[in-house]
């Protein structure tokens, strides 16, 4: 009777995320991808996300906040595989005794990716690009960007206004 | 800014995620990890429900099959097991205490004690030297009195330290005792005065100071000297009976 009950719910549950999941993937996976610049990493992230919220669709009183939710569960997943990254990344150099051998400033032009604006979105930290594609991309303003990123709003304005300059100093230096 | 990096941004990024194609339907993988997550999720609010009636029904039995002494108004007898923490012991209060006097004429003088007993059902404690105030016609006597410091009788009598002196605890009905040596009272045939031994909460009558009467006066013009004594646990004289 309790697993009855279990499944009852299961598939209620999941069932709504079909829809949900219909109504707002695209629009995740394409912050997604604005925020890790790598497509097969942006669905994953986007799936994980549904998942995670899948156990939590109970709780969702307003169904148009979901929009809202996701787009900070996505962000929060995409910092944390980059914080995730930037561990691993450091063990490997600390085991390979490559300390300081970082890799080379500037673009990397091996991508095959020939727009400079988007290869120079990589120098920028993710607190950085988070900040301008939610800015830029999904129009937030600042206050809601600082609600997502769990910051002050002059933060937010700091972490855009240093990432554009930093834009601009690479292209300034591409165009040179 | 003079440059236009804000819309080459904004471009940018519509432009690439453009890009991405459309979905077409919800991946096989995400709904069978979003069923066991949910299904996961249920279950865990079922067994925590479970967990919760569980215990709510355990303790109402407990508290019927047996009801906290705080509950039910009257002092039940004591069960097999001790209560594992007692209550603190406080210091005894002037409502709680009776005092007597027993002294004995001297010298020249009178000297015993006065014993104050805990007529309270509470255990209490004292400690250190009381303060003795006398009256005459229902008002202190300020003047023409000495008062000294005295050793406890335990130290006179040379008999070892009682157990947790300074500290006198009295349980419901058990006393404590000053030492009292009061002498040179004048002018001669002074009608001996009411006696008050202060505690906390005010001062206790001490009852009996008549009986022997009052001390001689020995040095007219001369302060009335009583030496007090601290409290100690009472311990009746061989000859005499308890308070």
């Amino acid at each position: 009777m309790l697993s009855a009950e279990v499944d009852r719910v299961a598939a209620t549950d999941t069932g709504r995320l079909g829809e949900l999941y219909l109504r707002h993937a695209d629009d995740a996976v394409r912050l997604a991808y604005l925020l890790t610049g790598d497509r097969a990493l942006a669905e994953d992230l986007v799936q994980d996300a549904f998942v995670r919220l899948a156990g939590r669709l109970v709780h969702l009183r307003d169904p148009d906040a979901f929009d809202a939710y996701l787009r900070r569960t996505v962000v929060n997943l995409s910092n944390s595989y980059f914080r995730r990254k930037k561990v691993e990344r450091a063990y490997l150099e600390r085991a390979k005794g490559e300390v300081g051998a970082r890799a080379p400033a500037g673009l990397d032009r091996s991508l095959g990716d020939r727009d400079e604006l988007w290869q120079a979105m990589r120098l920028l930290s993710q607190r950085q690009r988070a900040a301008i594609v939610l800015r830029f991309y999904e129009d937030l303003p600042e206050r809601r960007v600082a609600e997502i990123l769990r910051c002050r709003p002059g933060t937010v304005k700091s972490l855009v206004s240093r990432g554009l300059e930093t834009l601009r100093s690479e292209i300034r230096g591409e165009d040179r | 800014m003079s440059d236009d990096m804000d819309d080459r941004v904004r471009d940018l990024l519509r432009r690439k995620a453009d890009d991405l194609p459309p979905h077409r339907g919800v991946p096989g993988s995400v709904v069978s990890r979003a069923r066991r997550r949910i299904a996961m999720n249920a279950l865990a609010v079922v067994v925590a429900a479970v967990v919760v009636a569980g215990g709510a029904f355990a303790g109402v039995r407990a508290i019927v099959a047996n009801p906290p002494r705080g509950l039910v108004g009257t002092p039940t007898p004591s069960s097999s097991q001790p209560s594992p923490t007692l209550p603190a012991i406080t210091s005894c209060t002037s409502s709680q205490l009776q005092a007597a006097a027993s002294l004995q004429g001297a010298a020249g003088s009178r000297e015993g004690s006065i014993d104050l007993t805990n007529m309270s059902s509470n255990p209490c404690t004292l400690e250190g030297r009381p303060t003795i105030s006398l009256l005459e016609n229902n008002r202190p006597i300020t003047s023409g009195l000495t008062f000294v410091a005295s050793p406890p009788q335990w130290q006179v009598d040379a008999t070892p330290k009682p157990p947790g002196w300074p500290v006198v605890t009295l349980t419901s009905g058990e006393a404590a005792s000053i030492r009292i040596r009061w002498g040179n009272w004048c002018p001669q045939g002074r009608a001996a005065p009411q006696w008050q031994v202060d505690v906390g909460g005010g001062p206790v009558d001490v009852s009996g100071m008549d009986a022997p009467g009052a001390p001689p006066c020995n040095g007219p013009g001369q302060p009335s000297t009583i030496e007090v004594g601290p409290f100690e646990p009472f311990s009746a004289p061989a000859s005499g009976s308890g308070p």
